[in-house]
């Protein structure tokens, strides 16, 4: 499932953070965000597409976090362009159509209990970047792949 | 840039690191035992000089002699003022003494701080998409959101604090009663570094509204001596509760009205967190933060001498004792006539190059000398932990050997070198083959 394309997009990415993200690891859930945006900071990227990497970037981890059986998160940048990518273990998601729309959560209740999983994480996370890619089946992998341009 | 409040002692700093830790903008480095404050990323918060166990970090304040210089000086006082009296202190004396000590005015901050909930109020009923909506109540929270949250930096509500609200209006009518603009000097009675900083660079605004700041710290022995010995006051103070207690945490979100979520958080560790989870959108149904650099707010601040829990605890007891609210004579203030003049502006002071490719190289040499490096974050390099080290090898500011494990493992290879060198025998006397 892919939206509107970003150009430059096919272009390699300089990876300046990649951490592994463990399932129900919700103390930790955050951290890899964290280090993204300071990294940003640092590369003089906009406030803007900080913003909007620091949310996209999140509910990526979050949902490693609280779907996948662990995972991966990684940012690659480029001048003007930043690259999100959001890899699990697996299980995969059955249905991504319905994953997609606002409010849908398989979260179980207890995790829902602690606010989390509210069905808002996968709609933030497209409207958040320029470019959304998720790549799923039951039974498999998820990747998610965001671009965010960064105008000045 | 000569306009931060928080200065080095030099004669005093032994260069023992203990700032270098509580910064939280990683702004000093302890070079040739001595600290460096980096001036683009101080945020004027003052936890360096809380934390000086040699009293090195000082706050450049003006002394009370600074008064003489205007015909009419006149004292903005800070709420927390009223929090190192002893409980019971009428505060017409306090100010009174401020009179006997050569100011010709006085004015309450905390009056301004009355003032400040019209404005508050209408600024979140007219801006119901910026939610949460940060208050500009403490200026280090401000600094540290235009350093290290830039992205958050629309979430701050642009307009006065009350000691500029009270500057403003103190000012305009003094003009307005006839006296000569270059003769009124306004001055802060300030708790706090990051206020000091404020007055003489505000935040938002172009023109200074306050003249020059002295440190409550200061005043306060001289104040107390005076104070003691009176019976009459000579003019009396106008706050009403509520403003007297927006020196303590939670004092301004207490101020809104309607059924709004708020958030009071204080001290910077805790206020970093929330402002990293904010910035996440993790914190969804919350519509205001209050965020204040010290401990229980403005009476924590570090120019104060009593301790931050025992002046919130006085604050709070008086305020029971005066009027719960101000009756306003000339109606609320509107937010539009107190909105500063531009909004809060992104301080890229810790980016590791003006140019992006650059900063990308910088970016990934940082990475691979941080590999070498230990991890253990211990500061006897004089940078708060190995990134910073790390960025500072970049940059050409330190050495791989400024770190003592580094250097130790170079000495033992070469001590390792020593040995076998020293075992080694011409080729005429070897007796390998």
């Amino acid at each position: 499932m892919s939206a509107k394309k970003v150009k430059g997009a096919s272009l390699s990415f300089t990876p300046i953070v990649n951490v592994e993200v463990n399932k129900e690891d919700f103390a930790h859930a955050g951290e890899g965000s964290s280090q993204i945006k300071a990294n940003l900071l640092k590369l003089g990227y906009s406030p803007k597409a900080i913003r909007q990497v620091a949310v996209a970037s999140y509910e990526a981890e979050l949902n490693i976090v609280i779907h996948s059986l662990g995972g991966w998160l990684e940012c690659g940048v480029r001048p003007g362009l930043i690259q999100i990518v959001a890899r699990d273990r697996g299980p995969g998601i059955a249905d991504l159509d319905k994953a997609m729309e606002k409010g849908f959560s398989t979260a179980p209740p207890h995790i829902q209990q602690m606010g989390f999983g509210a069905g808002m994480g996968l709609p933030n996370m497209k409207s958040c970047c320029d470019e959304f890619t998720i790549e799923s089946k039951a039974g498999s992998p998820t990747v998610i792949t965001m671009l965010i341009k960064d105008e000045g | 840039m000569k306009s931060h409040s928080v200065a080095l002692e030099k004669g005093r700093c032994v260069g023992c690191t203990a700032c270098i830790k509580s910064c939280p903008t990683q702004a000093i480095r302890v070079k040739k035992r001595m600290a460096f404050i980096t001036e683009a990323r101080c945020i004027d918060c003052g936890e360096c000089i809380r934390v000086c166990p040699k009293y090195a970090k000082i706050a450049n304040t003006m002394d009370l002699e600074a008064i003489r210089e205007y015909r009419y000086p006149v004292a903005l006082v800070s709420p927390a003022l009223y929090g190192q009296f002893p409980l019971g202190t009428d505060s017409s004396l306090v100010l009174s003494g401020l009179i006997e000590m050569g100011f010709k005015r006085v004015v309450d901050v905390a009056q301004g701080a009355d003032y400040l909930e019209s404005i508050i109020n209408g600024y979140v009923e007219d801006h119901p998409d910026i939610r949460p909506l940060i208050s500009a109540g403490c200026p280090a929270v401000s600094r540290l959101i235009a350093v290290r949250f830039p992205e958050l930096a629309e979430n701050v509500i642009p307009v006065f604090s009350p000691a500029e609200i009270m500057a403003k209006l103190t000012r305009e009518k003094m003009i307005k009663e006839g006296y000569p603009a270059k003769e009124v000097g306004i001055f802060y009675l300030a708790p706090c570094t990051a206020e000091v900083t404020a007055a003489r660079n505000p935040i938002g605004m172009d023109e200074r509204v306050i003249d020059g700041s002295i440190s409550i710290g200061d005043v306060f022995w001289p104040l107390f001596n005076i104070v003691k010995g009176l019976k009459v006051p000579v003019v009396s103070s106008h706050f009403s509760a509520k403003g007297l207690r927006w020196a303590s945490i939670g004092g301004e979100a207490k101020m809104l009205k309607g059924n709004y979520s708020t958030l009071a958080v204080d001290g910077l560790g805790s206020l970093i967190e929330v402002l990293e989870s904010l910035s996440m959108g993790r914190l969804q149904g919350i519509d205001y933060i209050e965020g204040r650099a010290c401990t229980c707010g403005c009476v924590g601040g570090v120019l104060n001498v009593e301790n931050s829990y025992v002046a919130r605890e006085i604050i709070r007891q008086t305020s029971r004792r005066i009027k719960p609210e101000m009756e306003m004579e000339e109606g609320a203030l509107r937010w539009q006539d107190y909105q500063w003049n531009h909004s809060l502006q992104y301080q890229a002071a810790l980016l590791l190059d003006e140019k992006p490719e650059v900063a990308m190289l910088k970016l990934e040499a940082v990475n691979d000398i941080l590999r070498k490096l230990p991890g253990m974050d211990c500061g006897a390099c004089g940078a708060p932990n190995c990134r910073a080290l790390a960025e500072d090898i970049v940059q050409d500011q330190a050495d791989q050997m400024d770190c003592i494990f580094v250097f130790r493992d170079r000495v033992t290879s070469l001590a390792e070198d020593m040995v076998k060198l020293s075992r080694k025998l011409p080729l005429s006397m070897s007796e390998d083959m």
